[in-house]
């Protein structure tokens, strides 16, 4: 960086800076980057691929400013923080979006992602169009994060909105397909789209009895995929009129008995146990439709009180089950998969690549239960430690704007990423 | 093949002595650490280990350059890393304390016995802010490398916030313990996503080394 003439160089004097010239007038800022020509013909062809994929699937593209009032971008709500993560991993506490004023003293952001715009313009200039909306987009976002591990400040994101319309599940059929399709597209052999439920998750809390306090924490943890944490919170078990039976048991008892009084007496002690013995096991619920069977069996007598986890069910299953029909491979592990299979010989054949180009369920995916209201989806190619694809159900974020409520789902994926894992995967041919 | 990212030294030799007892590793022989080689291949196990200093554990599980890595709690509190964490291995195991001088005045960490600024030296300058701000005392952090020590005998800090395992170094160097921060143990971490490329062999030696710690837990008692 700078400018020093090569003689200097030679001399030893490297990293002297021409005075003349301030320092910072050389350099881009962390996190974002220049294009050069090569790169930028490789992202123009991809992007093309993109447009034409989501063209040909009814999509029609948009666009929207790249900044908004800080108002848009709050109507997220919900762990505003989990919806700006892009990547698998919960990164740091909360990531940042970039601020600035305006004269009038409003705040101003950079747009973190696409789908509250999006939901924005469906609300208001949208408001009238025929639903369901199907829009599409490829722009850059921003979010003002920690930069390592291949996350950048500005980064191009591609995905679709389906917003309104009646059947729910067909919609998810179709985002999901789409996004499945677009991946191979983009000349990924091999990637895995899992796929999770934001009412099971919140089902089981609902079911473990626990008060809101903890069951925040606990979302945190699962969110946060520390298990450790995970184990500790929920390993507390309740006697049968539902109280915790702790060492610190007078703490405990009066926290469980907020919680009764929240649950109206709905959660028995066996109920609660039992809820929070698979919560502590849904992370290893990961398969086909084999494990979600096996899932069902197991939360059967819960069921009858908490029928938002009989609906996530069978949205999974619906969804799985369209998919597959839609010609897309499933998953399937060998022994049935989920927390039943103990014993026995359950891993797979190579123990390395479990992945061509499929649909998995991950029971223990968790992205912002304060944003999602129904599936969610994250997709990767093994080549890489971080997520290329996340998306999911929201119904309520349209309302948020002053219309009626809408259902909406979607995807995004981050350009860079499904580049970096093009090359690592043409790499290891 | 799993990799892992383990730490040299101590934590280095307790983590095999568990894999043995978790039946993943050979009974017997020397995995060595004997070598400078840095990547130790292991065909029998099935395990790449990377030896990596206990600070970039969390960096290179983060990557995806190492499927796992045995992290100490204090380098993951401290950095934040996005790391799945799988198991509480119960190794490695000490306390984060803070101490300050045997002579001062000093008893408990309450606004009215400390001096203003309370200047703590420490080499977890996100724990200690994050600790000294839960007990609502406005202190001045000096972040150390090493041998922190150091920094109350020559009064560059009224006091520190450090790993203790037996307490001897502290009262070697003329230092009380007045409050405990944390309590300390390695454990298993994971890249998220390899987690899930990688789940049932990642599963399996979870539940392996679960047991392990579970029985030496009991048998401890």
């Amino acid at each position: 960086m700078g400018s020093y003439s090569k003689s200097e160089g030679a001399k030893g004097r490297v990293l002297e800076l021409d005075p003349a010239i301030p320092y910072l007038r050389l350099q881009t800022v962390p996190g974002v980057r220049d294009i050069l020509p090569g790169e930028a013909a490789l992202r123009r062809q991809l992007e093309a691929i993109i447009r034409d994929t989501l063209a040909a699937a009814g999509y029609q593209e948009v666009e929207t400013p790249v900044f908004e009032y800080e108002e848009v971008i709050r109507a997220a709500g919900g762990d505003l923080q989990d919806r700006m993560v892009e990547s698998g991993s919960s990164e740091g506490e909360s990531p940042e979006v970039y601020r600035f004023f305006d004269r009038e003293g409003h705040t101003l952001v950079l747009r973190p992602d696409m789908t509250t715009p999006i939901a924005r313009l469906a609300a208001t200039r949208l408001a009238s169009a025929p639903r369901p909306l199907r829009l599409a987009y490829v722009a850059d976002v921003f979010r003002y994060e920690e930069v390592h591990a291949g996350r950048q400040r500005q980064f191009r994101q591609a995905g679709v909105e389906r917003i309104g319309g009646v059947r729910e599940i067909d919609a998810d059929v179709e985002v999901l397909t789409l996004a499945s399709q677009l991946l191979a597209r983009l000349g990924l052999s091999c990637f895995r789209i899992d796929v999770g439920h934001a009412e099971l998750v919140r089902g089981l809390l609902a079911a473990g009895g626990w008060g809101a306090r903890e069951a925040r924490l606990i979302r945190q943890a699962l969110r946060r995929r520390d298990y450790v944490l995970l184990r500790e919170l929920a390993e507390q078990q309740v006697d049968e009129q539902g109280q915790a039976r702790t060492a610190t048991s007078q703490q405990g008892q009066a926290r469980a008995g907020t919680s009764q009084q929240r649950q109206a007496g709905t959660v028995t002690g066996r109920q609660a146990n039992a809820a929070r013995r698979l919560l502590l096991q849904l992370p290893r619920w990961r398969g086909g439709l084999a494990m979600l069977e096996t899932a069902r069996q197991q939360l059967a007598f819960l069921l009858g009180d908490f029928p938002q986890l009989a609906a996530a069910l069978d949205d999974l299953e619906a969804l799985l089950t369209l998919t597959k029909e839609a010609g897309l491979e499933i998953y399937e592990r060998q022994d049935g998969g989920g927390a039943a299979a103990d014993g026995g010989d359950s891993s797979a054949t190579d123990g390395g690549d479990t992945t061509s180009q499929v649909i998995a369920l991950d029971l223990g995916l968790v992205r912002d239960l304060g944003y999602y209201t129904g599936p969610v989806l994250e997709g990767f190619a093994p080549e890489m430690g971080f997520t290329l694809l996340t998306g999911g159900r929201y119904d309520r974020l349209l309302e948020q704007f002053g219309s009626r409520a809408e259902p909406a789902t979607g995807f995004a994926i981050g350009l860079e990423r499904v580049m970096l894992a093009r090359e690592r995967a043409s790499r290891s041919r | 093949m799993l990799t892992i990212a383990v730490p040299k030294g101590r934590v280095f030799t307790a983590a095999v002595e568990l894999f043995r007892e978790a039946g993943l590793m050979a009974a017997s022989g020397v995995v060595g650490e004997e070598s400078r080689r840095l990547v130790i291949e292991d065909e029998e196990s099935g395990f790449r280990l990377l030896l990596a200093k206990p600070w970039d554990v969390p960096t290179y599980v983060e990557y995806g350059a190492a499927d796992l890595g045995l992290a100490g709690k204090d380098v993951l509190l401290e950095r934040g890393k996005a790391v799945a964490e799988l198991l509480d291995l119960g190794i490695g195991r000490c306390r984060m304390i803070c101490a300050v001088p045997a002579a001062s005045h000093i008893t408990t960490l309450t606004d009215s016995e400390l001096p203003f600024p309370f200047r703590v030296a420490t080499k977890y300058p996100q724990i200690a802010a994050t600790f000294l701000e839960h007990q609502g005392i406005a202190a001045e952090i000096i972040n150390l490398h090493g041998s922190v020590e150091l920094a109350p005998i020559v009064g560059l800090a009224d006091g520190i916030i450090d790993l203790t395992e037996t307490g001897r170094t502290l009262q070697e160097n003329g230092l009380r313990i007045v409050a405990d921060v944390v309590s300390v143990t390695t454990r298993l971490v994971a890249n998220a996503v390899l987690h899930k490329v990688k789940q049932d062999e990642i599963d399996q030696l979870v539940d392996r080394l679960e047991i392990a710690v579970a029985v030496r837990a009991a048998t401890r008692r």
